[in-house]
C-alpha cells in the first residue's frame, strides 16, 4: 500500500449505510408528525359530530317549551311530563331518540308557573348532550307581556 | 487492497422495500387525512346550515296562523302572506308569496346524501310542525352518512304568557 492511500485510510471515516440512518430518521420523523396531525384530525371529527348533537339537544328544548306552553294553555292541571320525540332514524335504520323532561311548578303565592325543561340528546348514559331551559308562564293571563325576568339556559357537553 | 464499489443487490433491495412501505404508509395517511377533512367540513356547514334554516322556521311558525305540511310546508300568516318550504336535493327553499306574487326567497343547502321531511303533528292546544332531517338511501355510497337532525316548533304558540329574561 502507498503511504498516500494509506493516509486517505485512516482519515476518512466510515460511512457505510449514513444515508440509510438519515432516510430513515427522516420517515419516521415524517410519519410521527402525520400521526400527530390524523390524531388531531380525528378530535376535531369527534367534536364537530358533538357540536351537532348539542345543536339537535338545544332545538329539542326549544320544542319541549313550546309543548309545554301549548298543553298548559290547553290545561291548567297539566304536571309536566317525559316527552320523547323520535329523530330521525340514523344510518342503518336505528332511530334515535331525545328525552325531554318536563316539570311544572305551581308556587302558592304566584299566579306564575315554573317550567323546567331537561333535554337529553341522545337517549345514552354516557354519550349524550344535555341542555336545561326553565321559564316562568303567566298561567290564564295572557295581557302580561313582562318578558325579561326569569329565563335561564345552560348547555352542557358530553 | 480488494476495496468494494458501489452497493450490492441485497442494499438496493432492502432499500426499495423500505421506500416502497414508507410511500404506502404515506399515501394511506393522506388519503385518511383528505377524508376526515372533507367530512369535518360537511359536519360543520351541515350544522350552520340547519341552525340557521331552524332560526327561520322557528320564527315564520311562531307568526303563521295556520300550517299544512305535505310534501312541502306551506305556513299562513296573518296578513295573509305564505311561507313555502320545500325540499329539492341538495337544496331547501323558503319563499314568500304576497298578492300572488313571489317577494322572496331563501336557499339552504344540505350536504349530499340528505333528504328532508316537513310533518305537522296535532298538540292539546295547537301545532307542532317537524322538520326531520335524515340520510338519504344511497346504496354503494363510500362516505359516511350525515347525521340525522329534527327540527320541532309550535305554530302561533302563545309566547305572551312566556317570561323570559337574561341567560344564566
Amino acid at each position: 500500500m502507498k503511504p498516500a492511500q494509506h493516509q486517505r485510510l485512516r482519515t476518512k471515516p466510515a460511512r457505510r449505510g449514513s444515508a440509510l440512518v438519515v432516510a430513515l430518521t427522516t420517515l419516521l420523523i415524517a410519519m410521527l408528525i402525520s400521526g400527530l396531525v390524523f390524531r388531531s384530525l380525528l378530535s376535531v371529527h369527534r367534536q364537530s359530530r358533538t357540536s351537532l348533537q348539542q345543536l339537535q339537544a338545544h332545538w329539542l328544548a326549544e320544542g319541549a317549551a313550546e309543548r309545554a306552553c301549548s298543553q298548559l294553555q290547553a290545561s291548567s292541571a297539566y304536571a309536566g311530563e317525559t316527552w320523547r320525540p323520535l329523530i330521525s332514524p340514523a344510518s342503518g335504520g336505528d332511530a334515535q331518540s331525545g328525552v325531554a323532561e318536563i316539570r311544572v311548578e305551581r308556587p302558592a303565592d304566584s299566579k306564575q308557573v315554573h317550567v323546567t325543561v331537561d333535554v337529553r340528546f341522545p337517549d345514552d348514559p354516557w354519550q349524550r348532550a344535555s341542555v336545561q331551559r326553565s321559564f316562568e308562564f303567566a298561567e290564564k293571563s295572557p295581557s302580561s307581556p313582562n318578558k325579561n325576568e326569569n329565563q335561564s339556559s345552560q348547555e352542557k357537553a358530553p | 487492497m480488494n476495496r468494494r464499489r458501489g452497493k450490492s443487490l441485497i442494499e438496493v433491495l432492502v432499500m426499495m422495500s423500505l421506500f416502497a412501505a414508507a410511500l404506502a404508509a404515506s399515501t394511506t395517511t393522506l388519503a385518511a387525512l383528505f377524508r376526515i377533512e372533507r367530512l369535518i367540513r360537511r359536519d360543520i356547514e351541515q350544522a350552520a346550515v340547519l341552525d340557521r334554516l331552524s332560526q327561520r322556521l322557528r320564527a315564520d311558525a311562531h307568526a303563521a296562523v295556520s300550517c299544512s305540511a305535505a310534501g312541502r310546508c306551506e305556513l299562513t300568516l296573518a296578513d295573509g302572506r305564505e311561507i313555502r318550504y320545500a325540499f329539492a336535493s341538495p337544496v331547501v327553499t323558503r319563499e314568500v308569496h304576497g298578492g300572488g306574487k313571489l317577494v322572496h326567497r331563501d336557499g339552504f343547502y344540505l350536504p349530499l346524501g340528505a333528504t328532508v321531511r316537513f310533518e305537522t303533528e296535532p298538540e292539546a292546544s295547537g301545532t307542532l310542525i317537524r322538520l326531520s332531517v335524515s340520510p338519504a338511501e344511497m346504496p354503494g355510497a363510500y362516505s359516511p352518512p350525515i347525521q340525522s337532525a329534527t327540527i320541532l316548533s309550535a305554530i302561533n304558540p302563545n309566547t305572551d304568557s312566556i317570561q323570559r329574561g337574561p341567560a344564566r
